[in-house]
């Protein structure tokens, strides 16, 4: 990556200035039709955000009812399509769509190409999404109501669902065959569009990253559209796969699920960390530590995923060598994991640090994810698994990788971005204000919760024993500071995108690294027409 | 390098991720295949 920007090709840079702004006119062909990459990043990322808003209304819905013991605001079968809808909303319609976003606007200007490699595809991939997430939502509004069963879709629970489990289904095929197209046409880009020089090991963590997400995600959505048609047709056609009356097998369905659900959780924090691996470095003054173990550990870590499903299963019942087998692998993955914690540490070690409001979301991700890998060992233990299998220790763990993991990775790489998106600075003193309420408020929301399920409190349930009352208190009125809080990291974005006085410059930070930083704030429509030279004095890898 | 050439190259590059997706695309269709063949094989 470019330590010394200004030698990037600058007659390129002025070239796309004077003649790459041609955007079309009308709002249609402009976001509708778009084929352009930092357009349709732009969809991506304005869909994620309303879902995250949608996905966190219900995530309050949860926690209200749970505030307090007894059955209080809603009824529990509702209360069950809240969970479900909040898990299927969050995965598959906020933190996915999220770093598709990024990938779109980031991928194109890091590997100095003119756009992604099938930008109709491109287009194609986005819209797809409004269509799958509002069939998805209306099956709220219908008598059947929504999906209840969680999002595992376990058989036969998930059997006995009404009418609506044809449009979630069919939901989940949408969502698959968008993020199916979108990783193919993410891999066809890095392989193919790569600026000359801009080698395989040249390339930013970020791109790195997402290429290995990409392969999870065309080699496990398959496996999960199998499953869910499978569920249709044991529905709807009175097939038995998973029907045990039928002689069919519910537990299979699960071994399938995991198979893809395990790399699923990988898909969400593969991409949190190359934006970590991006900010930590720029705002330490330091190449990052150990680039190219970054990269094995990141391919070992996706590797690795593809062999652990079974501890998602262990009560189910399984023979002990297979037990031995998928906890010794699973604690395998801690030992990639932690070569990307102790190079994030190294890379800050005796750095220039300053902290503004990336670098303090990067920090705050490598603290709080390791807290979630660490509680993930644990579960990783068979025969503790026993006493915390689907209890609320499950839910801060996950959490916990999620929230302060992958959505505090989000927030960071939107504060370090979006100047360069938009052409302007967002409010530093806000962006810190959002920042610490966020860190507080995440732990006051699920830290109790791993007290909860110790002390046997189960996962998914509405209402629960007096002894679980405090905690639950806690933990609501953490969840409903900080989704209070998120309101103002959306302040903040529409300040900066429509009100900021301030103007970004081309490198935004002190010294960034990435051929993104060559071009000016915001780019032009039309950005890399004539690819830069990447040489090897451009690159600190 | 100049318009032509870059037009050139481009379009090399473009129609060589054709391909690559092609491929991707036939290997996601061929374990989508395969988890529905195995199970109705298995049941």
């Amino acid at each position: 990556m470019s330590s010394e920007i200004s030698h990037t090709d600058i007659n390129a840079v002025q070239d796309d200035h004077e003649h790459g702004d041609h955007k079309p006119a009308g709002f249609l062909d402009r976001w509708l039709f778009t084929t352009n990459h930092k357009d349709i990043g732009t969809l991506y990322l304005i869909f994620s955000l309303t879902m995250f808003m949608i996905g966190g209304a219900m995530a309050m819905v949860i926690r209200a009812e749970l505030f307090m013991p007894g059955l209080q605001l809603v009824e529990p079968d509702f209360f069950n399509q809240m969970i479900t809808m909040h898990a299927l909303i969050m995965v598959f319609g906020a933190v996915m769509p999220a770093w598709v976003g990024f990938a779109n606007w980031l991928i194109p200007m890091m590997i100095g190409a003119p756009d992604m490699a099938l930008p109709r595809m491109n287009n194609w991939s986005f819209w797809i999404l409004p269509f799958a997430f509002a069939m998805l939502l209306s099956t709220l509004f219908m008598d059947s109501g929504g999906p209840a069963a969680g999002w595992t879709l376990y058989p036969p629970l998930v059997l006995q669902s009404g009418t609506n489990f044809a449009f979630v289904v069919f939901a989940i095929h949408m969502m698959g065959v968008s993020s199916i197209m979108g990783s193919i046409n993410i891999i066809a880009t890095i392989l193919n569009m790569r600026a000359p020089g801009m080698t395989l090991l040249r390339m930013p963590m970020f791109v790195w990253t997402w290429l290995i997400t990409a392969f999870l995600l065309i080699a496990v959505m398959p496996v999960l559209a199998g499953a869910v048609t499978m569920l249709l047709t044991d529905h709807f056609f009175s097939t038995n796969f998973f029907n045990a009356a039928g002689g069919g097998d519910p537990v299979m369905f699960q071994h399938i699920f995991w198979f893809f659900g395990h790399p699923e959780v990988y898909i969400l924090i593969l991409p949190a960390f190359g934006v970590v691996s991006e900010i930590l470095p720029t705002f330490s003054r330091k190449p990052l530590f150990g680039y190219a173990s970054m990269v094995y550990a990141t391919a070992t870590i996706a590797f690795l995923s593809f062999i652990v499903w079974g501890h998602h299963m262990f009560t189910v019942g399984m023979p002990l060598q297979g037990e031995l087998f998928f906890m010794y692998a699973t604690m395998l993955i801690s030992v990639p994991t932690g070569v990307k914690v102790f190079n994030w540490v190294s890379t800050m070690w005796q750095g220039s640090m300053t902290f503004e409001t990336p670098m303090l979301f990067a920090i705050g991700f490598v603290v709080l994810f390791t807290i979630g890998g660490l509680s993930g060992l644990m579960l990783a233990i068979t025969a503790a698994d026993f006493q915390y299998h689907d209890t609320y220790f499950v839910v801060a763990h996950f959490h916990y990788v999620l929230v302060p993991g992958s959505i505090f990775a989000l927030m960071a790489a939107t504060y370090y971005w979006l100047p360069k998106f938009t052409g302007n600075m967002y409010s530093e003193k806000w962006g810190k204000i959002h920042f610490w309420l966020s860190t507080i408020f995440v732990n006051v929301l699920f830290f109790p919760q791993h007290y909860l399920g110790l002390a046997g409190m189960p996962r998914r349930i509405p209402d629960y024993s007096p002894q679980f009352a405090d905690f639950n208190m806690i933990s609501s009125i953490g969840g409903f500071a900080f989704g209070a809080t998120q309101f103002i990291f959306v302040a903040i974005i529409l300040h900066c995108v429509f009100r900021s006085k301030v103007k970004a410059t081309a490198k935004v930070w002190d010294n960034p690294i990435g051929l993104e930083w060559t071009l000016e704030s915001p780019p032009a429509y039309h950005s890399f027409s004539t690819p830069p030279v990447v040489t090897q004095d451009m690159v600190r890898q | 390098m100049n318009d032509d050439l870059k037009s050139v190259e481009l379009k090399r590059q473009r129609a060589q991720a054709v391909k690559t997706a092609w491929l991707l695309g036939i290997i996601a269709l061929a374990i989508f295949g395969f988890f529905i063949g195995s199970a109705v094989i298995g049941r």
